[in-house]
């Protein structure tokens, strides 16, 4: 049997309705509202967003504001700033002013000319694995509370969880066992169906009908009924041949 | 109440008992459609959502195997630990 070709667009509706598979889209929408939250929790808070670091390639993910987007690329033009350090550190990142930081002078001097005078950056981590980072960035300098970060950081593990879904590679894996199994089970309830049609010239939803209600009857659940009908029909000696 | 009105209560009796069942016995929407799926049934899991909500109709043989879905997930529900008597516990 071929596995791939019906299981392939199955596995993601199975997924899907198993709540396994969370689309990259609705991860990104679900992460959006976590920036914009962490904006609108945070009183100094400029703008918020998300650095997303998937092979070393960083990508924004939820910015709420343009400038955001500005001060990451700048950050990802340079190849550093403080929301790759936090990814690649695995710590949390804190520019109180960037107009005197020395960690990442050219960055810092360069978002200063932009209007953003501090930043605070906590890394995004599924397992031990770092994803990205969440940040957010503020016009004043020193402009985050031990509490605005305990803020951002609890935001940061919510996002890290939705990322980090779909990023996971054993999903899919997991998905098609279900897919394959349901699969089965119908097959067989359908091919019960057939046999009841034709042994007792029932129309499809007659048929099911019946099966319904003889698996009602027995006690069993419509896969066992369906797979003793197909038992009885596909080798009609066993009454007789069994030992 | 002429045969039009008597079937469309009965649709409703329907609907909402199957909605009640679900309800009471803690079953998710995606598993109660995934087991109406394996049962050969043709909606999907949006379909099943719109009717529980009474947006939508779907056809008295859908109904049913929802209904027997449903049931199958019920009786596998492990029943609650019962309490032992003094004696059951002396070996």
């Amino acid at each position: 049997m071929d596995d791939s070709s019906p299981l392939n667009e199955l596995a993601p509706l199975i997924g899907r309705a198993k709540g396994l598979f969370l689309t990259e889209q609705t991860a990104q929408q679900a992460v959006s509202a976590l920036a914009a939250a962490a904006k609108e929790a945070i009183p100094h808070a400029l703008g918020a967003g998300v650095s997303l670091i998937k092979g070393n390639q960083p990508t924004s993910v939820g910015a709420t504001d343009n400038f955001v987007l500005r001060a990451d690329d700048l950050q990802y033009e340079l190849g550093n700033g403080p929301c790759l350090s936090a990814w690649s550190e695995g710590r949390a990142t804190y520019v109180e002013d960037t107009e005197s930081d020395q960690h990442w002078p050219r960055w810092s001097s360069e978002a200063a000319r932009t209007g953003v005078r501090s930043c605070f950056s906590v890394p995004l981590e599924n397992g031990a694995h770092g994803i990205g980072a969440m940040k957010i960035y503020a016009a004043a300098p020193h402009a985050f509370t031990v509490q605005d970060q305990k803020v951002l950081a609890h935001l940061a593990l919510s996002a890290a969880v939705l990322l980090g879904h779909i990023q996971a590679s054993d999903t899919p894996q997991r998905i098609s066992e279900t897919a394959k199994e349901t699969l089965r089970i119908r097959d067989v309830v359908a091919a019960a169906r057939g046999i009841i049609m034709e042994r007792h010239d029932l129309p499809e939803e007659e048929a099911l009908s019946h099966l319904l209600n003889e698996a009602g009857n027995k006690g069993v659940t419509l896969h066992e009924h369906a797979q003793s009908v197909l038992r009885r029909d596909t080798r009609p000696d066993t009454l007789t041949a069994a030992p | 109440m002429n045969h039009r009105d008597s079937t469309a209560s009965i649709e409703d009796a329907q609907r909402r008992q199957i909605g009640r069942a679900m309800t009471r016995a803690g079953l998710s929407l995606p598993d109660v459609w995934l087991r109406y799926f394996s049962i050969t049934g043709i909606g999907d899991e949006y379909d099943i959502d719109a009717y529980l909500h009474q947006m939508f109709d779907l056809p008295a043989i859908e109904c049913d195997k929802l209904a027997h879905a449903i049931n199958e997930l019920i009786d596998e529900i492990p029943p609650a630990t019962r309490a032992p008597y003094r004696r059951d516990l002396h070996t």
